[in-house]
């Protein structure tokens, strides 16, 4: 057998750490390859029960990604978001709207599906307002998903391998949520930079990420080796024995040195000459907060509030900075916590 | 159609980001609550208010006018609590 060609992509890095593993892809544009058959009346009845499982089990998986991402206090706006999809899940526009087509067209589900969704897309899309009209990606996360339990392309987290290395054009917050820290050793997206959901999750759940490779999911084929380096932001793609090797030793290296860190960061920075010194951490998150403690900062230099904007569709309100403020303080407390009010350049979107 | 059992009020979106997903989302769990059938009116259009995405179509941005309808056992509460929602500008002002 020959050997598989070998590529090397570069990224954005998103979230630190080094893994290597087999590809993985969840590929959303697989929903565009749907059958499309006409059915007899007889089969009505199954059509209709192998719909209103797959809402089911859509709900299950997204109650379970909102489960995982409360686990991890991850930022309470990807909740939100998870929330409204779900109510989407029962939106009668929707369900009733596919049952209804597959009862009066007698067409199967997945065709209802992408009929119902259509006009809803439509809809929307007529709608005079970026802001509002820019909701159809919602729309267009549910009916992925709904879709994928329907075309049964089990590719919905809880059935990965080991060492799995997830590759998708995007992710959905409730893809990235799904991703089972035991057997998802990392994750690369096409799209996407720092501030982007799967960055942002990934932080939080210590997951290796690089995202922006552009071409990622169109290259990896499923099986593939990977190198996942999220410190640089490279993907390697069937890589040499030597790669892999030296990779294993940069991975070792790079937790022996965390390890290592930490622990000393635990002790109080004291000059030769006896000065004590205290060492602070920058946070842009309030999540941060405790990576930034475990590896031994006596406070906060700098809280960069703007963060709160980038990361969600509306402006915060006052009583969303106060919660933020208020349990960065406390988490930090006693050690002081320097917050600045906002610089919200245009440095900060890329 | 417009029998004399029902409820409506008419109400102008506030908060600046207007009816969008979030607000939406709000709106249609709280109408879900209310076993009355619950109908937003915007102009010629009238969609479901217990339908986030049929909420979604109908453009609800800040300084809209849209009217509350309900119909049936819960009316008079159901149109009273969704007003005052749209009124506080989903809490979000």
């Amino acid at each position: 057998m020959e050997h598989a060609q070998v590529h090397i992509l570069h990224g954005v890095p998103a979230s630190a750490g080094i893994a290597i593993g087999e590809a993985v892809l969840i590929d959303m544009k697989k929903i565009e390859r749907y059958p499309r058959l006409k059915i007899p009346e007889d089969r009505v009845e199954d059509e209709l029960l192998r719909f209103d499982e797959a809402v089911a089990l859509s709900q299950r998986q997204i109650r379970e990604a909102i489960g995982t991402l409360e686990s991890h206090r991850v930022v309470k706006e990807h909740v939100l978001i998870l929330e409204t999809h779900l109510l989407m899940l029962r939106d009668p526009a929707l369900v009733d709207r596919v049952r209804a087509l597959i009862t009066s067209e007698r067409i199967n589900a997945e065709w209802a599906l992408k009929r119902a969704l259509g006009e809803i897309e439509e809809a929307i899309q007529s709608v005079d307002d970026e802001y509002l009209r820019s909701r159809v990606a919602d729309t267009t996360f549910v009916g992925e998903r709904l879709m994928r339990n329907l075309t049964g392309k089990k590719t919905s987290g809880f059935h990965l391998a080991q060492n799995s290395i997830v590759v998708a054009h995007d992710l959905s917050p409730a893809d990235t949520a799904m991703l089972n820290k035991g057997t998802v050793l990392g994750f690369a997206t096409d799209v996407g930079g720092m501030t982007s959901h799967t960055a942002i999750i990934a932080h939080s759940l210590e997951i290796p990420a690089v995202v922006g490779l552009e071409n990622a999911s169109a290259l990896v084929n499923p099986g593939d080796t990977l190198i996942l380096d999220g410190i640089s932001g490279v993907l390697i793609v069937n890589p040499s024995e030597s790669q892999i090797r030296e990779y294993q030793q940069r991975a070792r290296s790079y937790l022996s040195l965390e390890l290592k860190l930490k622990e000393k960061a635990r002790e109080p920075a004291i000059t030769k000459d006896g000065k004590r010194i205290r060492v602070m951490g920058n946070l842009e998150f309030k999540e941060e907060v405790k990576t930034v403690l475990d590896h031994g900062a006596e406070g906060i230099g700098l809280y960069r509030t703007e963060f709160l904007y980038l990361v969600r569709r509306d402006i915060p309100t006052e009583e969303d900075h106060f919660d933020a403020y208020r349990s960065v303080v406390e988490a930090v407390s006693p050690y002081n916590t320097v917050i600045r009010t906002l610089d919200l350049g245009g440095d900060k979107f890329y | 159609m417009d029998n004399a059992e029902m409820r409506q009020e008419r109400v102008t979106i506030s908060n600046r980001l207007g009816l969008h997903a979030r607000a939406a989302a709000l709106f249609t769990k709280q109408a879900s609550a209310f076993s009355s059938k619950i109908e937003v009116i915007k102009d010629h259009l009238r969609v479901n208010g217990k339908s986030i995405m049929e909420l979604l179509t109908i453009a609800g941005i800040q300084g809209t006018q849209i009217t509350i309808r309900a119909e049936g056992a819960d009316e008079e509460q159901a149109v009273e609590a969704l007003v005052k929602l749209v009124k506080n500008g989903f809490g979000e002002r």
